[in-house]
């Protein structure tokens, strides 16, 4: 069982109030959250990569991810949004009690650029932002890169995290793969590559005799981007060409391919005096191959989520080291041959996960499952919530009710949509029931109901 | 001639897309999107360089490369049939 699942009985802070006091020593502060979605990119900016694997093809969609802060921020709490919560959704969360804060929003949405060049641009955000300064209102972004280093200065709002240099630092999977071999964690096999020599060198070795495929990551690769498995040496010495062109200058990292049981998520909170708290671990269910979402709690043995919990003990102690405080959530894979591989990269920021933590301590009783997931649809026009909620019907998890789906975002069902053409839009959501099959059927059929929404429009 | 270039362009698109996505594609039109009306992915994007490359003995520079590159198919032919172009200019 995790930490977030508790119920909120007892004298147990919500999380938003044990981070508060984890990074700002003061548990009743004001956080300003300020989600700035792939935040990879600013912390990128400039640093050599793999070969097209900056390019981003769905931006407004991302950048509209945004939207589900509305769940997390506490009441008193601000969150900065690139438009405002649609009224039918932010009704509808209301009598959740998931739309606690108060949301502000720029002068104009742009719909390719993330929020704080949005609000940097905005001078009305400006103002009120700078008008909330009162020495205990912090700036609460999902990542700190120099683009919300530059806001906070704007503002005068302090940053509720470190700068963004360490922010940058210790987000690289090099730095990850290094804190793992420091500290004797299971690494997968593989290497860190900071030349193209180096590279070429990993790549020779972990290709050589057909031990299987391999993966090259970028080190500040985000969501799948920026990564390309290789097969065989030929692919190899080709990528090897193709990332020479550019310099030799190169940041990334080499990893076997390794046959999994499941991937695995886990969260915890480094606090500015170094101590570390584990929040919750989530694994990633698939069925046939096709990711449906992640599920808490997860079916773990509990000598996995012990070795678990210590290795976030081991990886908070080192993110501290290095400077950092604040949300860390860690990838990691239980391997088919019972292998775990406690941390395969880790994201000094607010993960998806991080986006669940206070809906989880009001919605999920203890006994009861959840499963986080996303339905990729292919809408020809924009719906609304009336429209989502009509088509979910009694599956829609309503104030009240401790079964269904609760919707968690609906402005990444617009943002990328061509009106009159087939576009892609998500549609974010938490099923919570009784155990996994359940909470897999209640996706499967929401599923097919917002397919037959788009399909009907 | 630029018509046969563009329909040979058209099939190696065509087969490096089939081998990455792995998956039947079907006739490529030039206003198709690749990303929206064919799902190729980022991750899908440097094998299909690669791809490019072993068939159509290109050269691709990575930094020349974006995202309106990508688009559409005719976007890509245009990029391709254009790096070509340059590299026969350039053997003389």
């Amino acid at each position: 069982m995790t930490a977030d699942t508790s119920p909120p009985a007892g004298p147990r802070p919500g999380f938003i109030a044990r981070l508060k006091a984890a990074v700002t020593g003061d548990r009743d502060a004001r956080f300003v959250h300020l989600n700035n979605f792939e935040v990879e990119r600013a912390w990128g900016r400039g640093d050599p990569g793999l070969p097209g694997a900056g390019l981003s093809f769905n931006a407004p969609t991302v950048n509209r991810m945004e939207e589900v802060g509305v769940l997390l921020a506490d009441e008193g709490d601000l969150v900065v949004l690139k438009a405002p919560v649609e009224p039918a959704f932010a009704a509808y969360l209301r009598p959740l009690g998931l739309a606690a804060g108060q949301v502000l929003t720029p002068d104009h949405d742009r719909p390719e650029q993330p929020v704080t060049t949005d609000a940097l641009a905005s001078p009305r955000l400006l103002a009120q932002l700078a008008g909330l300064a009162d020495g205990r209102t912090y700036l609460m972004p999902l990542g700190v890169s120099a683009d919300e280093e530059r806001l906070a200065a704007a503002t005068g709002l302090p940053l509720a995290g470190p700068d963004a240099a360490t922010c940058k630092r210790v987000n690289g999977k090099i730095f990850s793969r290094a804190l793992v071999d420091r500290s004797g964690l299971t690494p997968v096999p593989g290497a860190e590559c900071r030349t193209v020599g180096e590279l070429a060198a990993a790549l020779k070795e972990h290709l050589a005799g057909g031990s299987g495929p391999v993966v090259v990551k970028e080190s500040l690769g985000v969501s799948g981007r920026g990564l390309v498995v290789l097969d065989s040496a030929r692919r190899g010495e080709q990528l090897v060409r193709m990332a020479a062109r550019r310099g030799e200058r190169i940041e990334v990292v080499v990893e076997r391919w390794i046959d999994k049981e499941y991937d695995l998520n886990y969260q915890f909170v480094v606090a500015r005096d170094g101590s570390v708290a584990f929040e919750t671990v989530k694994a990633a269910l698939t069925e046939g191959g096709v990711h449906r979402g992640h599920l808490f709690p997860p079916p773990l043995d509990p000598g996995h989520t012990a070795a678990l919990e210590a290795a976030a003990q081991v990886l908070g102690k080192g993110l501290a080291q290095a400077g950092y405080y604040g949300v860390a959530g860690v990838d990691a894979m239980l391997g088919r041959d019972g292998t775990l591989y406690p941390c395969l990269e880790i994201n000094a920021r607010f993960n998806m996960a991080t986006f669940q933590n206070r809906l989880a301590e009001r919605l999920l009783t203890p006994g009861r499952c959840a499963l986080a997931t996303v339905f990729d649809l292919e809408p020809v026009r924009a719906h609304g919530f009336d429209e989502v909620r009509a088509a979910l019907g009694d599956l829609l998890l309503d104030a009240g009710s401790a079964r269904g789906v609760l919707v968690t975002n609906t402005a990444t069902l617009r943002a990328g949509v061509t009106p009159g053409r087939r576009s892609k839009g998500r549609l974010y959501a938490v099923c919570l029931g009784d155990g996994p099959e359940d909470v897999d059927a209640l996706r499967s059929k929401a599923a097919r109901a917002l397919e037959e929404m788009v399909e009907r429009a | 001639m630029p018509g046969t270039q563009t329909d040979e362009i058209r099939t190696a698109l065509h087969d490096g897309l089939t081998e990455v996505l792995r998956k039947d594609v079907p006739e490529l039109h030039d206003d198709m999107r690749l990303f929206g009306d064919l799902a190729l992915d980022s991750t899908g994007v440097i094998e299909l360089l690669m791809e490019l490359e072993d068939s159509l003995g290109l050269q691709i520079d990575p930094d020349e490369l974006t995202p309106e590159t990508f688009e559409t198919v005719g976007a890509l032919i245009g990029y391709i049939r254009a790096c070509l172009e340059g590299a026969q200019d350039a053997v003389g």
